[in-house]
């Protein structure tokens, strides 16, 4: 049952995208059926979807809406295409599916696109690539085939004309050459490119906003998962704030990444990034008590005990600013954020994630993500820019490659992704 | 004012992991984070008294690792306080307010008395010993999500709180969340009579609009543990668009709240719907709130924190956690819960409470 669309609402289901700034070989905006308004049509490209996968969060949220601003919003367009790479146990598709026939599975990833016709037939698309079967390469990264998914989404574009708004969940791809390439395809075609994770846009308790502008001189995440992994949300944790100092992001200049006891004789040398790390963990809701305790303070030797393979990243910006992130696995089970500005003053909170299966029933959190992929398939206009996740996607290649080769610090002169943040922050507070 | 703190006594009945005075007590203890900083109360000895016999394992864990010092003999615990925390029934609440000092401060946890007129002796006799004494649970001091501030003097026509637990444990939570609610409006009043429903009489009241589904969705909106299919295969789900409610609620039952300014504060005990406490606002010229009254992950259960911090500025200044007025309207408004009448077509008078 849908309930009754408000004025609004249905004021935005006509509104057309416009994109300013860029100059499209192609015409961008969605198709006007002669005559008729209707609504505007999304196509989602998945992995898989199974319960609490990505593209569930996603998939769910389009099909039967979700809490937002006090009401149970219903997104004002259709799931018209999906495609879905793997058919796991417990695989939701067919469920999805059969009570939503509005929306059409397609075998391919050009028929979701042309909803199987010969032309882009959809006005926004989302590739969700995350989760799923994929091998590892010897590194150990995960091969989601976000890139590739994202080229053939680019060939329908090129092949029709026309470019929509795309959205990619979480980092570009596991190679910085792909991830770069696929930016620059969108400036080429000149279409709105929106990526990342729900980190950046969840709700921040307390609520910080960091003025756009701050003299920042260092940002730590702290927080859990794993390599090529949750380390990517903990870096875009640590990036949403620091892009907002004082003559923006600049990029990254060299990367450290180190595990185990190297952690702590790294953290040793930094007593500024060390008493950064206590900040955020005062914001955690989930440090890990010693046997007999709920809550206590912790205490470095504490840490060292109860993570037992802590990993840390040193990321040195262009301009001086630093960045450290540390996933302590066996600690601490959420993200939270601390940063020092040019006078001393400490920042920090907490990237609050409602985690299925252990604080909540919804990962709620993707809830402000998809209000900012509405907004930008309403407007044209990415709400924060493509930047933070590139330079994201390279930070985590980078530190990946540094743990692979041997815990050695890298020179990145190749992340000089230079950009400015956004005037608001966009994360959930209403 | 900020006095210091020399000596900060715990009265407990029991002691036990995630409980609230264990919580409690290990955050005077050790510390707890505060304003973005772990910090400990270091200039207090803590002292513990307890009514029965403790896990003796734990307390000696408390006093090798934190100094924790145990006093079995409760005149001796509580001589030279400056504050007190009190997990224990109510002769045990009266043999404490009898031996703490004079303007010592005292935090009752949960519900001052079961009945009114006890609850009334003791903030008389409180006030006899000029003891400053405060009661209430973490629910009032816990974040909200979104952490949208009620103003004070708003306008609040309609307030509506989702709960769960048994009676009467639950209906505490609820008033705690509501009455933090709604005492922020214009020109608060009490309120004046009390219907209960329970079963399908919740239903057929909502169907009379005598709660509102209006209210009831907007809050639910606000749940991050919908109850039913989100279990199963993880989808949000309209719960009151589609119906659900009532087939998911399991011994439903609602408490309507009439007050003297026209306010009508609804608590619907909702298990079996959603995990979470919300609420909906609606006031004049357009105010309305909604929102999740937060309680974070266990064992942690940081909605102590922002209490020990609460209670510390308590001891520390003597500024009131919460009005005693809101103490005494709970014990009334649970006195008036039992009675049966408060399910007949009438109601109760909150006067015959």
């Amino acid at each position: 049952m849908r309930k009754n669309w408000t004025r609004r609402e249905f004021l935005q289901t006509l509104g057309t995208a416009s994109f300013a700034g860029t100059v499209a070989p192609f015409r961008t905006g969605p198709v006007i059926d002669a005559g008729k308004i209707r609504k505007k049509r999304v196509a989602i490209i998945a992995t898989e979807i199974r319960r609490w996968s990505h593209a569930e969060h996603f998939v769910d949220r389009f099909l039967e809406g979700y809490g937002w601003e006090g009401r149970h919003h219903y997104p004002p367009f259709q799931l018209a295409g999906l495609y879905v790479d793997q058919a796991p146990p417990g695989d939701l598709t067919p469920d999805r599916a059969r009570r939503h026939q509005s929306m059409k599975v397609y075998p391919t990833i050009a028929e979701a696109l042309t909803l199987g016709t010969s032309r882009l037939a959809v006005d926004g698309v989302l590739i969700i690539g995350e989760h799923g079967k994929y091998p590892r390469n010897e590194k150990g990264q995960t091969l989601y085939p976000r890139h590739k998914f994202f080229k053939e989404v680019v060939k329908v574009f090129e092949a029709s004309g026309r470019t929509v708004p795309v959205f990619n969940d979480k980092h570009l791809s596991t190679d910085w050459n792909q991830a770069k390439e696929m930016v620059a395809d969108s400036k080429r075609l000149g279409f709105p490119f929106l990526a990342g994770s729900s980190l950046p846009v969840t709700y921040r308790i307390p609520a910080l906003e960091l003025p756009k502008g701050i003299k920042l001189r260092e940002s730590v995440c702290v927080c859990y998962g794993g390599v090529d992994s949750y380390d990517f949300h903990g870096l875009e944790t640590a990036q949403c704030m620091s892009e907002r100092r004082a003559g923006g992001e600049t990029g990254v200049s060299a990367i450290h990444a180190v595990r185990g006891e190297r952690v702590w004789a790294e953290l040793e040398k930094r007593p500024g990034t060390r008493e950064l790390m206590f900040a955020a963990l005062a914001r955690s809701h989930t440090c890990r008590a010693p046997d007999g305790y709920t809550a206590i303070p912790p205490t470095v030797d504490w840490i060292r005990q109860a993570s037992s393979d802590p990993v840390a990243y040193f990321i040195e910006h262009n301009d001086g600013f630093r960045t450290a992130m540390f996933l302590l696995n066996g600690y601490v089970q959420d993200f939270t954020y601390a940063g020092r500005s040019s006078n001393g003053e400490v920042f920090s909170t907490l990237m609050y994630l409602p985690m299925p299966g252990f604080s909540a029933v919804l990962a709620n959190f993707f809830s402000p993500l998809v209000h900012n992929i509405e907004e930008m398939l309403l407007t044209g206009r990415a709400p924060y820019p493509i930047e933070r996740t590139l330079l994201t996607t390279g930070m985590v290649e980078k530190a990946v490659e540094s743990l692979h080769a041997g815990q050695t610090r890298l020179q990145t002169p190749e992340l000089k992704v230079v950009y400015s943040a956004p005037a608001g922050s966009h994360f959930w507070r209403t | 004012m900020n006095l210091p703190l020399n000596k900060i006594v715990f009265v407990l009945d029991e002691f036990a992991l995630k409980t609230p005075g264990q919580q409690l007590l290990d955050r005077f203890l050790a510390g707890y984070p505060r304003d973005g900083k772990f910090h400990r109360p270091s200039d207090a000895r803590v002292i513990a008294h307890f009514t029965q016999k403790a896990n003796a394992a734990a307390i000696e864990q408390r006093v090798r690792d934190f100094g924790l010092i145990v006093e079995p003999d409760l005149n001796k615990a509580l001589a030279d306080a400056d504050g007190a925390l009190l997990f224990t029934g109510s002769a045990s609440k009266r043999a404490c307010l009898e031996r703490l000092p004079e303007r010592a401060r005292c935090f009752v946890w949960g519900l001052l008395a079961e009945k009114g007129n006890e609850a009334r002796e003791l903030i008389e006799l409180s006030r006899q010993r000029r003891i400053v004494m405060s009661t209430g649970t973490a629910l009032p001091v816990t974040w909200h999500l979104p952490q949208l501030p009620i103003p004070n003097g708003a306008s609040i026509h309609e307030a509506l709180v989702v709960a769960l637990g048994e009676f009467p444990q639950g209906e505490l939570e609820a008033l705690e969340c509501l009455l933090l609610l709604i005492e922020r409006r214009w020109r608060p009043q009490k309120a004046t009579r009390v219907f209960g429903y329970e079963g399908d009489a919740v239903w057929e009241a909502g169907r009379k609009k005598v709660w509102s589904w209006d209210l009831l969705s907007s809050a639910l909106s606000r749940s991050d543990s919908p109850l039913g299919d989100p279990v199963k295969d993880g989808r949000t789900q309209n719960l009151v668009g589609l119906q659900l409610v009532q087939k998911l609620a399991t011994k439903p039952r609602a408490w309507i709240l009439e007050h003297h300014d026209g306010l009508r504060s609804q608590i619907l005990m909702l298990d079996g719907v959603a995990k979470d406490f919300t609420f909906a606002l609606r006031g004049s010229r357009g105010f309305a709130r909604s929102g999740q009254i937060f309680r974070p992950v266990q064992p942690q259960q940081h909605e102590f924190s922002p209490l020990a911090a609460a209670l510390e500025n308590f001891f520390r200044s003597g500024e009131l956690i919460a009005p005693l007025e809101r103490s005494l309207t709970e014990v009334r408004l649970l006195e008036a819960f039992h009675r049966p009448e408060a399910k007949t077509k009438e109601g109760i008078g909150l006067s015959q409470a």
